[in-house]
């Protein structure tokens, strides 16, 4: 099946229909394999709201689209896959553990994409299922770039058998190159600029029924600043991956490593350790 | 000037330059500058290099961004050991960036660098007023949250009106426009002799883009490809506009006055050595920059500094205006072209202004800004400057072996800054 849209639905128009699924999905129970839908839309990036994404994150702007931002156009595409009734899992308590996105060239400007988003690939994992959302963006009929964000739907077993929950290594932090302070509307002025405005982000008062006791920044701020800190640039070839830990409350402040390893930019955010409290990782990666 | 070793020009890049508030409208200053640095770095093959010393400034500088240069130097292509410099002498910062970098290869400092400038009056800084930051630093060191409230009660609305920084001298309280329509009248300058200065800045730079000129000093940024403001113009559309300047019998119009403009350029230099090393032909080889300032406060016109400096400039490299091949007079306004090419040829201006026996001289129009100015092409303040030498640097090496070029650049404060240029082959 395939849908069709004419202009990327809204968050609040998808975040809507994911309250009515949960009511209606309990954890994908029975359900054994993803419908394969695809979403497609065709569009250009804003150069207004690019910039303002752009600048948020940190970096300069370009005639290349930031990959950061192409992945938040594609975002409303892969909610409207999540809702759809025959979707046999629930979107909300989803959580995004890791982003790959691969580039064959820089996207400019002003480039006509079609975006064209699947969910994928449903595997075990000790928690619950792993699934794929996947965000081709083809320019001219040629994939330019391949947005692969890594979900884990806890509770579910649609992926099959889960195995053993493996040692957690231990977190031993280097010397942090940057330290980020993180005001409290972190998450509201990322909402603003990528659209994703999931209440956990937003005020301590919309993350709460999440269970969250104040709100945590998007994983995809915190991706999408350690990218620009690398500054690979948006122009080339690039293969850019993030794999999220602990998530980072709002206001807070994350100690940033990154460190180059044959071309390869190496990054790490953490929480400093604290009295008693250790280090907590907050998520690691790489651009190259 | 005899300076220790030749300072060659190699070559520029800037972005096209943009109307205020139209495609520059989201980007940053860091932006521009980077792109124009990245720009130059792609057609330099500088990648990765670590160079002398790269300056620039802008006119109109948020506070963040103290060390803008720097900043654009990290985020681009070059070598991030690259040290920078921000530099400001209002309209013509460029032109002062690029002498710093000049001097410095002249003393054999540094081997090459990167001279340039950028201005955006889209993202201009907005300030806060003076009696609210009193406020706020009061509230900030009391003690109690009663005493800070009270404190901040007495916020008045006024207070709150943000400052958008202007045009307007400090001393004197007339923007450049203004003071330039003072000496309009003084000087006898006509419409139609500022229209034509306006008529020809736009023929010339549409005939050098369609030349392909700029094809190797320019790179595309957002969407353009060409300055925003070139147009094809006619005498009488540029007659039938009203004045903007000088009251209702002025001269000065939206036509003949440059818009506000964002933009910005970047000029490479280098020893002769470090040249040949990297297989770059020079174009042109910096003879002398000089600037000095006339006491507008006490009655001078507030834009004729220029016509004072190229003066002692020439004189000091034993040359007169008749050595000049190319004359290049950045178009604040068509008035003040008008005005310092008046004041050269002025008997009582030579003999008592320039302490001359007569005239300075005389300036034939078709080596007067040949391939167009700031009229056509716009005027972000810090990025005139850059424009000007990297195409007079082309310029003169087109022309060949042994031309002269002179540039002019008209500031605020009374100031102007000129340069002599020699081609270099």
């Amino acid at each position: 099946m395939r849908i069709e849209h004419e202009r990327l639905p809204s968050f609040g128009e998808t975040f809507t229909a994911a309250a009515m699924q949960a009511v209606r999905v309990k954890a994908g129970r029975g359900a054994s394999s993803l419908p394969g839908t695809e979403a497609r839309a065709t569009l250009s990036a804003d150069p207004e709201k690019h910039a303002d994404f752009v600048h948020l994150v940190g970096d300069t702007v370009t005639d290349h689209l930031h990959p950061g931002y192409v992945h938040a156009l594609g975002f409303p595409l892969t909610m409207s896959l999540l809702v759809q009734k025959d979707f046999p899992l629930p979107l909300l308590g989803m959580l995004h553990l890791t982003n790959r996105v691969t580039q064959s060239r820089g996207i400019e400007l002003g480039e006509t994409m079609e975006l064209i988003a699947s969910v994928e690939n449903p595997r075990a994992h000790y928690a619950g299922t792993l699934i794929d959302s996947i965000v081709r963006v083809m320019v001219d009929g040629e994939e330019v770039m391949v947005d692969t964000a890594g979900y884990l739907v806890r509770g579910s077993d649609l992926g099959g058998p889960r195995p053993e929950r493996p040692d957690r290594e231990e977190f031993e932090p280097g010397r942090a190159t940057a330290v980020w302070s993180l005001s409290g509307d972190t998450g509201r002025r990322y909402a603003k600029v990528s659209g994703d405005g999931n209440p956990i982000h937003l005020s301590k008062v919309t993350a709460k029924p999440f269970g969250f006791d104040k709100p945590i920044v998007h994983g995809m701020y915190s991706a999408s600043r350690a990218y620009s800190a690398t500054g690979k640039g948006n122009d080339g070839p690039r293969d850019w991956f993030v794999e999220f830990e602990a998530p980072i409350s709002l206001p807070g402040k994350v100690q940033f490593a990154t460190t180059m390893v044959d071309g390869k930019a190496e990054y790490v955010g953490w929480r400093a350790a604290r009295g008693e409290k250790p280090a907590r990782r907050h998520f690691t990666g790489w651009v190259e | 000037m005899n300076y220790p070793r030749n300072v060659a020009v190699l070559g520029g890049n800037r972005i096209p330059f943009a109307r205020a508030g139209k495609a520059y409208k989201n980007v940053s200053n860091q932006d521009m500058l980077t792109a124009a640095l990245d720009g130059l770095v792609a057609r330099f093959s500088l990648q990765g290099e670590l160079l002398g010393d790269v300056a620039a400034g802008a006119v109109l500088k948020h506070a963040k961004d103290f060390n803008l240069t720097r900043e654009s130097v990290i985020g681009s292509a070059l070598d991030s050991r690259t040290p920078a410099i921000d530099m400001q002498r209002a309209c013509a910062t460029g032109l002062d960036a690029i002498n710093f970098v000049a001097n410095k290869i002249a003393l054999g400092q540094i081997e090459v660098g990167i001279g340039g400038g950028v201005d955006s009056t889209s993202d201009a800084p907005i300030e806060v007023s003076g009696a609210l930051r009193k406020i706020l630093h009061r509230a900030n060191a009391a003690r109690s949250t009663k005493e800070r409230l009270q404190i901040l009660a007495s916020l008045r609305p006024a207070d709150l009106k943000p400052s958008a920084p202007s045009a307007a001298e400090v001393r004197t309280g007339l923007n450049m426009g203004q003071h330039q329509a003072l000496s309009t009248e003084r000087w006898g300058i006509t419409r139609e002799e500022q229209d034509q200065i306006a008529f020809e800045s736009h023929k010339n730079l549409m005939a050098a883009y369609e030349r392909g000129f700029f094809d190797d000093l320019m790179t595309g940024y957002q969407g353009l490809s060409r300055d925003e403001n070139l147009r094809v113009s006619t005498m009488e559309k540029l007659g039938s506009l009203k004045p903007v300047f000088g009251g209702p019998e002025g001269t000065m119009t939206a036509g003949n006055s440059t818009p506000l403009s964002d933009g910005a350029s970047t000029v490479l230099i280098a020893s002769e050595e470090w040249a040949q090393e990297h297989g770059h032909q020079p174009l042109a080889y910096i003879r002398d920059i000089h600037t000095r300032s006339v006491d507008f406060t006490a009655g001078a016109d507030l834009l004729s500094a220029p016509a004072y400096a190229a003066p002692e400039m020439l004189a000091r490299n034993g040359l007169t205006l008749d050595d000049m091949d190319f004359v290049e007079i950045h178009e604040a306004f068509a008035a003040t072209v008008v005005m310092i090419l008046k004041a050269w040829e002025d008997e009582e201006f030579g003999r008592d202004e320039l302490g001359l026996d007569g005239a300075f001289g005389s300036v034939p129009r078709d080596r007067l800004n040949v391939l167009g100015s700031s009229l056509a092409a716009g005027h972000p303040f810090a990025a005139t400057g850059g424009r000007i030498v990297a195409s007079l640097a082309k310029m003169l090496y087109e022309a060949g072996p042994g031309k002269f070029g002179l540039i002019s650049i008209c500031a605020a404060g009374g100031q102007g800054t000129v340069a002599l240029l020699e081609s270099a082959r």
